[in-house]
């Protein structure tokens, strides 16, 4: 649906909803602004490293500001906004770039799996190779890294590293335990060293297999 | 605490978002095993080449002022005054009402959009891309979505208004029979600072928008600027609107309408 038309009905709607006098609209408008505007920064960011162009970026803010005000009554007073409005960024995310690429739900958690397990893999990494994989790396490297990253891992790095977020908000944020939170960003930041040896490989200052490299596997204390 | 657990607490440790009990023994269990303090290291050199390389970006100014204008353009549809208009007879091109306007939607213009179209697209569907955005507009114009900025009934003023405020001579021409209403001035659509005027014009219910900008800062598909180079006028429709495109030395312009394509050519003609 074309923008215009999303407004359209939703003028239509809140014209059939609603009897509200000009000032209480007036009131309800400034409030929206004074409360919800301050945390674009924080929604653009995110919507900008998960559709990875300010484009889509640009659109995805929009259209979560404009539901926001639309449903600006059902929002409580004093709860987490930013929790709030990112719930609603998150699901126009889902429901525009999720469904186009691939079904959601099985398919995709296996994905996620599969990946895991070659992340588990901790063969690539050992001491003698940090310094080579943090050495020479370019700043669009690591944005492309990021970008390889599942969307559940990709977004708690984005909110805790970039974004700067408490735990605890991050969890109010996905409606997840905190421990939860933990590991997916010890994860997220693994899958994302494993991406950045492979570009160390391939620029060629990590020269051989990880094998060569190996070390045991920690099970025991 | 052994590794398996260490590894659970890994990333609060370097964030540092753990409580003092747990913290110690999360350490105490890094202190002794070389393995797990060789994986706290890496993460947190992780994070820091993650928060050192990708830094916030700012808002675009542009994202603002849209969704503050959209906000309004929402807010006006609680307009009460709006209700009475539905309620009457008017037919629907004519919901809007000229008087109310305050505000103009710039709801974006794909007219000189930088777009990268496909070299085989048959010229007719090239010509209705370089139009779309324009009909858009003009749709949400007819609809009372979007209301021109200046509103006046006065040609003089009107004229006067648009010389003040756009950064190019805009051509203010008369049309037979039609009435010159309304006019804004849309920044926005492509990079820079490049601006296009719209002309509203109106007779009983037909609608005339005349859209124009500066022809060197659009940037348009280049065998349709090829074509209005040679100046050749394109008459033709998208669904239900008519639509003409041409340009001058200095201009691009293009007029959608609901005049049927041959009434648009006619009235056009008479004008030009
Ligand atoms: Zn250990
Ligand atoms: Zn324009």
């Amino acid at each position: 649906m074309k923008l215009k038309d999303k407004i359209e009905k939703l003028i239509k709607k809140e014209k059939r909803d609603k009897k509200l006098t000009d000032e209480e609209l007036q009131k309800r408008q400034r409030e929206f602004e004074k409360e919800a505007l301050p945390h674009m920064l924080l929604l653009y960011n995110y919507a900008y490293r998960m559709t990875g162009n300010e484009e889509d970026a640009k659109d995805l803010v929009q259209e979560t500001y404009l539901k926001a005000f639309r449903f600006w009554d059902q929002y409580e007073p004093g709860t987490n906004i930013r929790a709030w409005l990112f719930k609603i960024m998150k699901n126009s995310y889902i429901n525009k770039y999720r469904k186009a690429t691939k079904e959601p739900g099985k398919v995709d958690y296996d994905e996620v799996q599969n990946f895991y397990e070659t992340v588990r893999d901790e063969s690539f990494e050992s001491s003698d190779l940090q310094e080579h994989i943090f050495e020479n790396i370019f700043e669009d490297e690591i944005i492309e890294a990021l970008g390889k990253l599942p969307d559940e891992f990709r977004t708690v790095v984005i909110l805790a590293d970039i974004e700067g977020l408490s735990y605890e908000e991050i969890a109010d944020f996905l409606d997840i335990p905190i421990g939860t939170v933990r590991s997916r960003l010890h994860r997220g930041r693994k899958m994302l060293r494993k991406q950045l040896y492979e570009f160390a490989k391939r620029k060629g200052y990590i020269k051989g297999s990880p094998e060569d490299y190996e070390i045991d596997e920690p099970d025991k204390d | 605490m052994d590794c398996r657990e260490t590894r659970e607490f890994m990333s609060a440790l370097v964030d540092n978002q753990i409580d003092d009990e747990t913290k110690r023994k999360v350490e105490e269990h890094i202190w002794r095993c070389a393995t797990c303090r060789n994986e706290f290291e890496l993460e947190k050199k992780t994070k820091q080449i993650i928060k050192s390389n990708i830094k916030l970006l700012p808002v675009p100014n542009e994202l603002v002022t849209t969704i503050l204008t959209q906000i309004k353009l929402l807010q006006n549809g609680y307009n009460p005054h709006l209700r009475a208009i539905e309620g009457t007879s008017t037919k629907p091109w004519f919901e809007f009402a000229f008087t109310f306007g305050i505000v103009v939607v710039v709801l974006t213009l794909a007219i000189l959009l930088t777009s990268i179209y496909e070299n085989k697209m048959a010229q007719k569907e090239l010509v209705a891309r370089e139009v779309s955005g324009l009909i858009n507009y003009f749709d949400s114009v007819a609809k009372g979505m979007a209301k021109p900025e200046i509103l006046s009934g006065d040609f003089n003023y009107l004229q006067n208004q648009l010389i003040l405020k756009s950064s190019f001579q805009p051509i203010v021409p008369h049309i037979p029979e039609f009435k010159l209403v309304g006019a804004s001035i849309n920044t926005g659509h492509s990079p820079g600072d490049a601006q296009c005027v719209n002309l509203l014009y109106q007779k009983d219910d037909k609608i005339i928008l005349f859209h124009q900008a500066p022809l060197h800062r659009a940037s348009m598909h280049e065998d349709v600027k090829k074509r209005i180079l040679k100046g050749e006028w394109i008459y033709d429709t998208i669904e239900d609107e008519s639509f003409a495109i041409w340009g001058t030395k200095e201009l691009i312009c293009c007029v959608v309408s609901n005049l049927s394509r041959d009434e648009l050519e006619r009235v056009l003609k008479q004008s030009w």
